[in-house]
């Protein structure tokens, strides 16, 4: 038992030096990364500025009725998504938003989102919004999963068949 | 058994050198990675990015050259549990990630799926195995226990 407490104190010093020596690397690093991460309010496309929000106040705008596009694969979408949530793929986004104008409002607010964080489907849809002259965009840069893990409200697909029709 | 220690500590060290390099030249490129797996606060992302690429760095090239083998083999088994519940539990809530086990989530290496789950664990065992039976052969530690012997 000496040893193994011996062995992990060991480990320990080991892991605090090297995590150390990479805080001091990066510290003198012409492009120092910030050590607490805080994500972007907003992203900037061609056409507008879309605050980013989280799966939280993205659930508070879902209470008042706001309209949620689902820019993720349309395989995807057709799995789960978000309960009442449209898809709007940049993939088909010309064939697709014929079919899902009528339902959007320009002084709307207007909730995109896709897979994750680091996913810009979202964004390339939004960017195709603003140049339509929607203004009140926003994008939920967390993702599906963060909104699905948080055990907001949901829409699944009970069969294949029913994945297929949807 | 003692060649068998020394393969391990060579696959399982070059492995975690090898897995660590893109990482330790590229933090800000890795630390999306750690937020897709949604475990940790985003918060907590950079310094997780600045400093874990670093620690298996170390523990990689210690086991290469057999620097405080058992303490390094530990630090190895003890990531590579983490890598397999962060794996296990991205795959059981079907998160539709990219694993950023060598690299960066931009580098796209493919989903995370029952083949990473297999191979961390078999590395988890491997790495496991140095722990238990390394006993301080072939490296330059045991050189000086042998010129230590020799005064």
């Amino acid at each position: 038992m000496k040893e193994f407490f011996s062995i992990v104190l060991r480990a320990v010093i080991i892991a605090a030096t090297a995590g150390g020596i990479g805080l001091v690397v990066n510290y003198f690093s012409p492009n120092p990364l910030a050590l607490i991460y805080e994500p972007p309010i907003e992203i900037r496309t061609a056409s507008i500025a879309i605050p980013l929000i989280n799966e939280h106040k993205a659930h508070e705008l879902y209470s008042e009725s706001a309209v949620f596009l689902d820019t993720r694969r349309s395989e995807d979408y057709g799995k789960e998504h978000i309960e009442g949530a449209l898809l709007l793929n940049p993939d088909s986004i010309e064939d697709e938003f014929p079919g899902i104008a009528p339902l959007l409002n320009e002084e709307s607010p207007i909730v995109l989102y896709c897979y994750g964080p680091e996913c810009d489907m979202a964004e390339k849809v939004a960017d195709f919004l603003g140049r339509l002259g929607y203004t009140k965009l926003m994008i939920m840069n967390t993702g599906y999963r963060a909104w699905e893990k948080a055990g907001y409200p949901i829409a699944k697909a009970k069969s294949k068949n029913r994945s297929e029709s949807e | 058994m003692k060649y068998i220690v020394m393969l391990a500590r060579l696959i399982i060290g070059g492995l975690f050198v090898y897995a660590s390099w893109y990482k330790v030249i590229d933090p800000a490129a890795f630390a999306p990675a750690v937020r897709n797996y949604l475990i940790l606060p985003p918060a907590y992302s950079n310094f997780t990015a600045l400093t874990l690429p670093w620690i298996e760095l170390f523990a990689g090239l210690f086991l290469i050259v057999g620097i405080q083998v058992r303490p390094s083999a530990f630090l190895t088994t003890a990531m590579l549990a983490i890598f397999l519940g962060a794996i296990s539990y991205a795959y059981s809530i079907g998160l539709d990630i990219d694993c950023g086990c060598f690299g960066s989530a931009t580098e796209s290496q493919g989903k995370i799926g029952p083949y990473h789950l297999l191979r961390d664990t078999t590395l988890l065992l491997v790495s496991f195995a140095i722990v238990a039976f390394d006993k301080g052969d072939f490296g330059i530690g045991a050189v000086f226990n042998k010129q230590k012997l020799n005064i």
